[in-house]
């Protein structure tokens, strides 16, 4: 065969192997953008209103109200955490602001890469309460104005639910942050690839969480429940 | 209403363990550590003719069945993310954990040093057989390609854009088995394996050889720590951590006979001692172009695999040590939009580059392994502080393994042997590397404990230590 020939049956492959991988990559991340924004799907109709954005392939985000109540949610992939399976941490956050609060932050299974969690920055630790998770790491940044623990203790029964991760107050709100699901094994130890196999939240999981997040607020606001 | 909500929902039986089929079992076994089937491990025959690099082989299996059993123990009891960063973090303290972490980092880098390096070789090689005259192809822009393409794909989040890494580790290990059924069957190549003829059943150095060809036998297996240390988000460790460990050792160990088999049978061991990808030039000698283009592909894939994998576990660990504060905080830096640590990646990516481009692959390797085998000493010490602290019984171990302290000791007999070994081929660096990290450990000491937070290390919810 004359060296023009193999460098025309080369060049002609690699050209259709490109073609492919790029149709192949774009199909992929088509079908990767629909199973992402189906994310809050099923729980559509909890919302009085609700608004979602999505940007690229990332997951969306969803501001709507529940209950009176203005909510935001989104979805974090963690990767960072040195040799363990990433996780997709749901984020339930609960827009309504409490005067004078300061920032309080209760974190079980700390790993100190939490990048989600503002409780790295917050100076002073304070002691968990006897019966809470012996694992849980308790901070604030002003321990003068931080919620009272007591007002705190009976909602830290979400914790009983091993996904839960994350018990926030804010002056800005109330934020719950909730493990939806666990990368595939094999492809992040082989690839580094964090393929997630849950396309979606759970519906009454999402309701009890946001349930939760406005029982915690009108307790910390000294508002009556409903 | 809030008594009502707070039992509203039933608490989900949480659905954490990951069913993996035979296919996903070989994979991790495999694919992490594949690439040492392709270069490294034929160093071992330099030095103690090809039943020397066996028998090392096979020693050096006993240390990584030593690991795997150690490992399993700790990490299934560990239930916190880390592998031997955290348990040091836990067992022994910050300077300890700060050390294993360097060690780490270093193993990481160093082995995409080597993979970097052999892809451009790799280049210049399919280029020269092609029809490039000798010596006109410089390696190093193909390099520096590589390298800043994975960085990209490490910056950007290694997230559907490798795609194709799962088909490429497939296609390398079967060309493996494609090239050892030819030359077993004679399919495709006149050539037939000739271990009497090229000197096999010597040991050309003595014993002395055997023990200076531990150093690279490891090569074979470096990295298969790693399958049990991911695992500690499996549900059932008991079960699934020595299993998947084991059957991971044992498709490496088939691995790395055919490897040894095939090339000891077709290249001289004078020759392949000194290969750049021995591999790849056992194909050359079938004479079969479908055989050479075969692995050539299959070398350069497991190449490129492995160093996507170094990228992203070096960047980790060294993020880890920053918001840790082992390190200056600002490489605990991560990306507001793609959520990677960003910084740890590109700081680590120059250092890499430099390494591969200084053409010594041998010292690389070198490198690479001596920062694995530090980690590797530091576990029987650390069992001894494991079960000394709380022993059988103060907590729930998911695995126990049998025979304490037996592997924990014949661990650090290997561990020993293998520093002699070191010593014998690379003293100097040998030296070199301790130095610098008692240089490290002092500056850590001296310059950044004070920024530790000490009450921060301790995450584990155990009884107080025995003795405490």
């Amino acid at each position: 065969m004359p060296p023009e020939t193999v460098w025309i049956i080369v060049l002609a492959a690699s050209i259709a192997c490109i073609t492919l991988l790029v149709a192949m990559h774009r199909r992929n991340r088509a079908a990767v953008q629909r199973r992402r924004s189906a994310l809050f799907e099923p729980a559509y109709d909890l919302f009085e209103s609700y608004r979602v954005s999505q940007d690229g392939i990332d997951y969306p985000v969803l501001d709507g109200r529940y209950r009176g109540n203005h909510f935001h949610l989104d979805a974090i992939v963690d990767t960072l955490t040195f040799r363990r399976i990433p996780v997709l941490w749901l984020r339930v956050s609960l827009l309504a602001s409490l005067p004078g609060t300061a920032t309080l932050d209760i974190l079980v299974r700390s790993q100190n890469t939490e990048f989600y969690s503002p409780g790295n920055s917050l100076p002073h630790v304070l002691p968990p309460r006897p019966g809470w998770p012996a694992d849980a790491v308790v901070r604030t940044d002003d321990p003068d104005h931080a919620p009272n623990l007591t007002a705190i203790e009976r909602h830290m029964v979400v914790f009983a639910r091993p996904q839960t991760k994350e018990l926030l107050v804010t002056a800005k709100g109330v934020r719950i942050v909730h493990m939806l699901d666990q990368a595939r094994r094999a492809e992040y130890l082989v690839l580094r690839q964090a393929e997630f196999e849950q396309g979606a939240v759970d519906k009454e999981i999402l309701r009890d969480l946001m349930d939760r997040t406005i029982a915690l607020h009108q307790d910390l606001s000294g508002k009556a429940s409903a | 209403m809030v008594d009502t909500t707070a039992g509203g929902a039933q608490a989900p039986k949480i659905n954490l363990v990951k069913v993996l089929g035979p296919i996903h079992v070989w994979a991790l076994g495999v694919g992490i550590v594949l690439v040492g089937e392709f270069m490294g491990w034929n160093f071992s025959v330099e030095k103690g003719g090809t039943l020397g690099s066996l028998i090392a082989c096979w020693i050096i299996g006993l240390l990584y069945t030593c690991v795997a059993m150690l490992d399993s123990e700790v990490t299934s009891t560990v239930a916190a993310a880390g592998g031997q960063y955290t348990q040091a973090k836990h067992t022994t303290g910050p300077l300890m954990a700060f050390n294993v972490g360097l060690y780490l980092v270093l193993a990481y880098t160093m082995l995409e040093a080597a993979d970097i390096f052999v892809f451009g070789d790799l280049i210049r090689i399919a280029a020269e057989a092609t029809g490039a005259e000798a010596g006109t192809v410089d390696a190093r822009p193909f390099v520096l390609l590589a390298v800043s393409v994975l960085a990209f794909l490490n910056y950007r989040g290694v997230f559907m854009t490798l795609t194709v890494n799962f088909l490429i580790t497939a296609i390398a290990f079967v060309s493996i088995i494609v090239l050892f059924i030819a030359y077993q069957f004679g399919i495709g190549t006149g050539e037939t394996l000739q271990h009497a003829e090229l000197g096999m059943g010597e040991l050309p150095y003595g014993w002395m050889g055997v023990l200076a060809a531990f150093q690279f036998a490891t090569w074979y297996y470096l990295g298969i720590e790693g399958t049990c240390q991911a695992a500690e988000e499996v549900r059932s460790c008991g079960r699934s951590l020595p299993l998947g460990t084991m059957t991971g050792m044992i498709t490496l160990l088939i691995a790395a006979a055919l490897t040894w088999y095939v090339c000891s049978g077709a290249l001289p061991w004078e020759y392949l001692g000194t290969a750049l990808a021995p591999l790849y030039d056992a194909s050359l000698m079938s004479g079969s172009t479908a055989l050479i283009v075969l692995l050539w592909v299959g070398t350069v894939f497991s190449a490129l695999a492995s160093a996507n994998g170094c990228i992203n576990d070096a960047a980790r660990a060294w993020f880890s040590m920053g918001r840790d504060r082992y390190l200056p905080e600002f490489f605990a830096a991560v990306h507001p939009v793609y959520r990677t640590p960003f910084r740890a990646i590109i700081f680590l990516i120059p250092i890499a580059a430099a390494f591969g481009f200084l053409g010594l692959l041998a010292p690389v390797v070198t490198f690479s392994i001596l920062s694995g085998l530090l980690g590797y000493t530091f576990m029987p010490i650390n069992m001894f502080r494991f079960r000394n602290k709380w022993p059988l019984g103060s907590i729930k171990r998911g695995y126990v393994h049998p025979l304490h302290p037996l592997p924990a000791i014949t661990l650090m007999a290997l561990c020993v042997a293998t520093y002699v070994a070191v010593y014998l081929g690379f003293g100097t660096q040998l030296l070199a590397m301790m130095v610098f990290y008692v240089v490290a450990s002092a500056w850590f000491v001296l310059f950044r404990y004070k920024y530790v937070r000490r009450g921060d290390q301790f995450t584990m919810s155990w009884p107080r230590p025995k003795g405490y």
